[in-house]
């Protein structure tokens, strides 16, 4: 298990992040981050995308979801088998599924792993025989951020790009036929959350902060597309 | 094994899994797309079958839970 995750994950995100580093101008560490993250974005978009457009035909059930909530107001899980047979008779696939979120977890740590590995020099040797060995990866982006050091400007800019992307996603969700659950939910994250992100980067090298906010402005400006072409 | 298993799934329904909705991977509709959930769903199988075959079960419960495949009902 732990070679299979070495092998299938972790050292070609090690290898590609190199990679992006070597071609990239100005071999910035910085840039290389943002850029394997954008890629690795772009790859999972069609699958956001897919998801995100259903939930506007589900918009057109809002009547009917509404009909079947006061039909079974006292019994949840009555309420959940027709909700269901909703969505199955009208052939709408309104949730993503735990599949796909389950799935980035180890993405996401290897990508972390990689990212922090890239700046010890020995771990050089595990880069593949077709990329170039840097020798040194040079710690300093932009020409003034140590990105192995903390920066807690970064980690408030990271919590501002949350906050932005769960107000979009509250925006969005308006109208759209949502629990009231989910919607409690909603609000706690858009307020909470932010500030967990800012308590967590606030101690995190600022390269790994960095590719947080790189995936929440991906996260909007997905979102954003939706709204404005999807 | 059986209870410990079972705490830590209930553990994760509980306090991991309400923040998928406001990670950057996640969005409003990244739950789960059956009736019962797929936390739930291995809950009643571990308790069903046992750890083996339950956690068999579950696994390939989760792997069903994408966006190729039809919502519903699919119980234990």
């Amino acid at each position: 298990m732990g070679t299979l995750y070495t092998e299938i994950l972790y050292r070609p995100l090690f290898n590609a992040v190199v990679f992006l580093y070597n071609i990239l101008p100005g071999h910035d560490f910085g840039f290389a981050i943002i850029a394997l993250t954008t890629v690795i974005r772009v790859l999972f978009f069609p699958l956001s995308i897919k998801t995100v457009r259903s939930q506007k035909a589900m918009s057109l059930l809002n009547p009917k979801l509404q009909e079947i909530k006061q039909k079974f107001k006292d019994d949840k899980s009555a309420q959940s088998i027709e909700t269901m047979k909703l969505y199955k008779d009208n052939n709408i696939n309104p949730l993503s599924g735990c599949l796909p979120l389950l799935i980035q977890l180890p993405i996401l740590i290897a990508l972390y792993q990689a990212f922090i590995a890239g700046l010890k020099p020995e771990n050089l040797s595990m880069l593949y025989g077709f990329i170039s060995n840097p020798g040194v990866i040079n710690k300093i982006s932009l020409g003034f951020m140590d990105i192995t050091s903390r920066i807690p400007l970064l980690a408030v800019l990271a919590g501002g790009a949350q906050f932005v992307q769960a107000w979009v996603t509250k925006a969005q969700n308006q109208g759209s036929s949502l629990s009231k659950e989910m919607a409690a939910l909603n609000s706690q994250m858009l307020y909470f959350f932010p500030i967990m992100i800012i308590v967590i980067g606030w101690n995190l090298p600022a390269g790994l902060v960095l590719y947080w906010i790189t995936t929440t402005v991906f996260s909007i400006l997905e979102q954003l597309y939706i709204k404005y072409r999807g | 094994m059986k209870k410990i298993i079972i705490k830590l799934i209930k553990f994760y329904k509980r306090a991991i899994s309400p923040f998928w909705a406001g990670s950057p991977f996640g969005s409003f509709n990244s739950s789960c797309r059956f009736y019962p959930t797929c936390s739930d769903y291995a809950i009643d199988a571990i308790s069903k079958y046992g750890t083996g075959r339950g956690t068999i079960k579950a696994v390939g419960r989760i792997l069903r839970c994408n966006p190729l495949t039809k919502v519903g009902v699919d119980e234990a």
